[in-house]
């Protein structure tokens, strides 16, 4: 186990160097630069490039960068006159973390139960209810949902506020929104999954044993559906963080996602930087802790994935 | 010895796309308290799905099941679910064929095999279901089991984990052991360990085993008696010695043919039975080893063969040569004559 | 002799002549098979063609399809042409969708915009799923030091966020559709390699490739005779699941303002400049979004529709 920790944490650590550096380079390949205008006399110019380091070569600035990121500094904003990027996400972050893990547990909770739902009542009205709203789901990105929650509960019916961040009511379309994708997303693995695992050998096994219907399910089937779900809960991280950009724009949350999309419309290098490698960082940790959590719910896991030829 | 198992005219069709599966085609059957049944047969014949009927594991729907399966007297296929669930695991246990999926790859072995038994014993202490899995596991003969019960099933070699498959279907005492081609999926060293381990827990216990195989040299040590199935039939039974010494329906002469035997010179070559058996999606109307019988009879092809009690009468074969007008005809159906004619034909 | 029947049922009468020897030998020739030989696609496309829902979702993509071609040309509008008098007007009997803020017909520029949304989506799904086959091959088939080193680059770019790296690189190269499909490439092929991998590695060990390769069949051959053609299945459902999320990638980009630029039109970036104006012109982002769901549906129960058709275990 603990040498199967240490490998998850090279390549997360591989992974997160690899995405630093891509992330430093793209951006400076962007076209222009954000001294471009026409305010500013060369000199001028000329002086801010120094200022920020932007004269010195290439790789020197991007291992001052690295040495920076090490003491967890991610540079200053350019746009906003000197804010430190630490401080940006400091004040947005708490919104965008409340609705993504808002989002997140929706997600998770009404995914498997929909999924598990379905697969028990396989071909009756409630398997093709539960497959129609994961077929559904799938199909419908995510501003598209925001704009149409928004649209029928808060313009039409105006059961629910349009917008803002004002307390649990303005939450509830959002997370909604967000969440939705994931939801279907993960009804259609756990559905799928679940059936696959009731045929079984351990199934048949576990019921000659005398066990109740209740019990198996609940102790041998719904424990080894769920492992395909843990293995995506990185990547369903992964979306619904991304999904708060256009969620948030929609629903005038005050969170990360202005800042990102702010910084990419004003060419802030330090800016773009910052934030990517703040969301890199997070999700590749978000990854290395489900590899870990899969590990101890799988204990075949622990020894070597090859051997299974995974 | 009284009737632990009577099974009566018993079928068994599942309704699929493309019509109805017959998979088992009134099969009557006995199993005596104490004893060793084998049941032969090719790999589809019905033998599987007759076992799994017996626990009711087959789903209904989509298979549909008719004639009577009593165990100790009780209609097993009128209980209710909660009534079955009642025998399952503790008057009757199962072994299926593959260790490798039977256990459940994320679930303590020591759990899985306590969890039958809390099951049927709801009063029964924690420690005390442990210390009972403790004495199981050594009687399969798994070394130091108070170790193994913390491990999980990709820890254990194949004959380990066919051992803890059948713990756990003994850990209640059933009077009633199925094995379903416990041996097929392991090696020939462990196959030999794993059959005198059943035959030895039988004699311990005294529980009767049903034990399923497509295998005759497999059943030579251990069965009192052999029921040989084909195409969802029996077409032979009695008691082993009797079937081996006299095999009385062409298919069990073919099938005993069909294996290496050290009392044969090597010159003969081992038979292997051509065709193929019949589609169960449209049974024929007679034998369904007609077809590939060197010694069918016309109306072999048109009517099923009653079983016929051969002159012992315990022993008896579906096979329409056994019927006095056929015996008066063709003679006696000796396991000479057959075997030439069977093995000749081709 | 002295054999009797047991039981009493069938002591009917029977006629002795029934007791003769069957008299043709070719007992095992009447044994002839009753269902056709089919082939493995022409089996899967008749269980394909038994699936209403399937078909019907081939049937609205071909619609869309078709629309994408003839649809711009059904009315007097150009897609570009701006309306100063007809500003966000609501669908009518002249235009059928409705306008723009710019007073641009949407029904012209919905189609002109299927053309750009579907080519993507195919175009980059299917870029994505050639890479991944051959990257997923590869590894599977030679194993060992390159499989060990493809597998470490997959871990360490799935572990990289699709979408940020998408918007990265569209900031990098600029908006555009040529930049859209690079971004979408760069990661999009992981899935598929594994998946590939995965199956390659299980095909490879079965019998009939082992007897291939004793044979002396060629690398070449075994990958495209024999690995493929199994795991044709597999890619084939994958593909079809992978062109909606291309579709949607496309959609989010353009919607974020990162891809399509106009007076091109896209189904995603007309559902952006819809969103502007929603609250009182809400067919403008209404009427492109219902084509992205409606297509993405399409194409999921296609998939599903090909995984049950082409499913081995489902044959009978």
């Amino acid at each position: 186990m603990v040498r199967y920790i240490l490998k998850r944490f090279l390549i997360s650590l591989v992974t997160l160097l690899g995405l630093v550096t891509a992330v430093f380079f793209l951006v400076r390949m962007m076209p222009g630069d954000p001294f471009l205008s026409d305010k500013l006399t060369p000199e001028i110019r000329e002086n801010m490039l120094r200022y920020w380091g932007f004269d010195r070569p290439l790789h020197v600035q991007y291992l001052h960068y690295l040495g920076n990121l090490i003491r967890g500094d991610l540079g200053i904003s350019m746009h906003y006159n000197s804010v430190p990027i630490n401080r940006l996400i400091a004040d947005a972050f708490p919104q965008s973390a409340d609705l993504g893990i808002r989002a997140l547990m929706l997600a998770v909770v009404m995914g498997t139960t929909l999924g598990i739902v379905s697969a028990l009542n396989r071909g009756r009205w409630l398997d093709y209810a539960c497959i129609l709203v994961a077929i559904i789901g799938v199909s419908l990105p995510d501003f598209i949902m925001g704009y149409l929650l928004q649209f029928v509960f808060g313009l039409k019916l105006k059961l629910l506020p349009i917008a803002l961040w004002k307390g649990f009511k303005y939450t509830i379309l959002p997370t909604i929104a967000l969440s939705f994708y994931t939801t279907a997303l993960l009804t259609r693995i756990m559905r799928a999954s679940m059936l696959e695992v009731v045929h079984q050998d351990f199934i048949k096994v576990a019921k000659a044993k005398g066990l109740s219907t209740f019990q198996i399910v609940w102790r041998h089937q719904i424990r080894n559906a769920i492992l395909p779900v843990v293995t995506l809960l990185g990547p369903i991280t992964a979306a619904i963080l991304t999904g708060t950009f256009v969620i948030e724009s929609i629903y005038a949350v005050p969170g990360m996602g202005k800042y990102y999309v702010l910084g990419i419309q004003n060419l802030d290098y330090s800016q773009i930087l910052g934030l990517t490698v703040f969301y890199g960082a997070f999700l590749v940790m978000a990854n290395f802790a489900v590899d870990i959590v899969y590990g101890f719910i799988d204990p075949r896991i622990r020894v070597d994935r090859r051997e299974r030829g995974a | 010895m009284g009737n632990l198992v009577e099974i009566e005219n018993l079928s068994v069709s599942f309704s699929t796309y493309g019509g109805s599966v017959h998979a088992v085609r009134g099969v009557s059957l006995t199993i005596r308290s104490g004893e060793c049944l084998a049941v032969v047969g090719e790999s589809g014949c019905g033998k599987s799905v007759t076992a799994q009927t017996l626990l009711r594991l087959i789903p209904t729907p989509p298979a549909q099941i008719s004639g009577r399966v009593r165990f100790e007297g009780a209609d097993l296929l009128g209980l209710t679910e909660r009534q079955m669930n009642a025998i399952r695991g503790d008057q009757i246990g199962m072994i299926f064929q593959d260790p490798m999926t039977s256990l459940n790859p994320t679930m303590q072995i020591g759990r899985q095999i306590t969890e039958g038994l809390r099951e049927h014993h709801p009063s029964m202490r924690k420690a005390e279901a442990k210390r009972r899995a403790i004495e199981v596991l050594a009687q399969v003969g798994i070394p130091e089991p108070e170790h193994q019960l913390k491990r999980y099933a990709y820890e254990f070699s194949g004959g380990m984990r066919q051992r803890a498959v059948i713990a756990m279907a003994i850990i209640c005492r059933p009077r009633l052991l199925i094995a379903d081609e416990p041996t097929t999926a392991l090696d020939v060293t462990t196959q030999a360990q794993i059959l005198e381990l059943i035959g030895r827990l039988k004699e311990e216990t005294g529980m009767a085993v049903m034990l399923i195989t497509h295998d005759m040299g497999v059943v030579s040590h251990m069965a009192e008696r052999i029921a040989v199935f084909y195409a969802g039939q029996v077409v032979e039974e009695g008691p082993a010695a009797e079937v081996f010494r006299r095999p009385s329906h062409p298919y069990t002469v073919a099938l005993l043919r069909s294996r290496p035997r050290l009392d044969l010179d090597r010159s003969q070559s081992l038979l292997s039975i051509p065709g193929t058996p019949p589609d169960l999606f449209a049974p024929p109307a007679g034998c369904g080893f007609a077809a590939r019988c060197g010694l069918a009879l016309k109306v072999c092809r048109t009517h099923q063969a009653p079983p016929f009690a051969l002159k012992d009468s315990h022993h008896s074969a579906a096979c329409w040569l056994h019927h006095p007008l056929a015996l008066a005809r063709h003679g006696e159906p000796t396991r000479e004559r057959l075997e030439q004619e069977v093995c000749h034909a081709r | 002799m002295e054999a009797a029947v047991e039981r009493s049922e069938t002591q009917e009468v029977m006629d002795e002549s029934l007791f003769e020897r069957a008299t043709d030998q070719n007992g095992l020739e009447a044994e002839h098979l009753v269902r056709p030989c089919l082939t493995y696609w022409q089996d899967a496309w008749i269980r394909l063609r038994k699936n209403k829902v399937a078909i019907l979702s081939i049937g609205i993509l071909a619609l869309y399809v078709a629309m994408s071609i003839v649809g711009p040309h059904m009315v007097s509008f150009e897609y570009k042409s701006i309306d100063e008098m007809n500003m966000d007007k609501a669908p009518s009997a002249l235009h059928w969708f409705g306008t723009d803020t710019l007073g641009r017909d949407l029904w012209a520029r919905v189609w002109v915009g299927a053309r750009v949304s579907l080519a993507i989506g195919f175009l980059a799904a299917t870029l994505n799923a050639f890479i991944g086959v051959c990257i997923g091959g590869v590894s599977g088939h030679f194993g060992g030091r390159v499989d060990m080193a493809i597998m470490r680059l997959i871990d360490v770019v799935s572990g990289i966020p699709y979408l940020i790296v998408a918007i990265l690189v569209m900031v990098a190269l600029g908006a555009g559709i040529a930049p859209l499909i690079i971004a979408m490439i760069l990661i999009g092929w992981v899935s598929m390699a594994r998946l590939v991998r995965g199956q390659v590695l299980q095909l490879k060990n079965q019998e009939y490739v082992l007897a291939a390769r004793k044979l002396g069949a060629s690398d070449t051959r075994i990958i495209f005779r024999h690995l493929i053609p199994n795991t044709m299945g597999l890619i084939l459902t994958n593909l079809t699941m992978a062109v909606p999320y291309a579709i949607f990638t496309e959609a989010f980009l353009s919607y974020i303002g990162l891809g399509v630029q106009p007076p091109n039109a896209s189904w995603g970036l007309l559902a952006r400049y819809g969103s502007q104006n929603f609250r009182f012109a809400a067919w403008q982002l209404f009427i492109p979004s219902f084509f992205i769901c409606t297509t993405m549906l399409s194409l999921y129960l296609l998939g599903d529709g090909l995984r049950d058709a082409l499913d081995p275990k489902l044959r009978r």
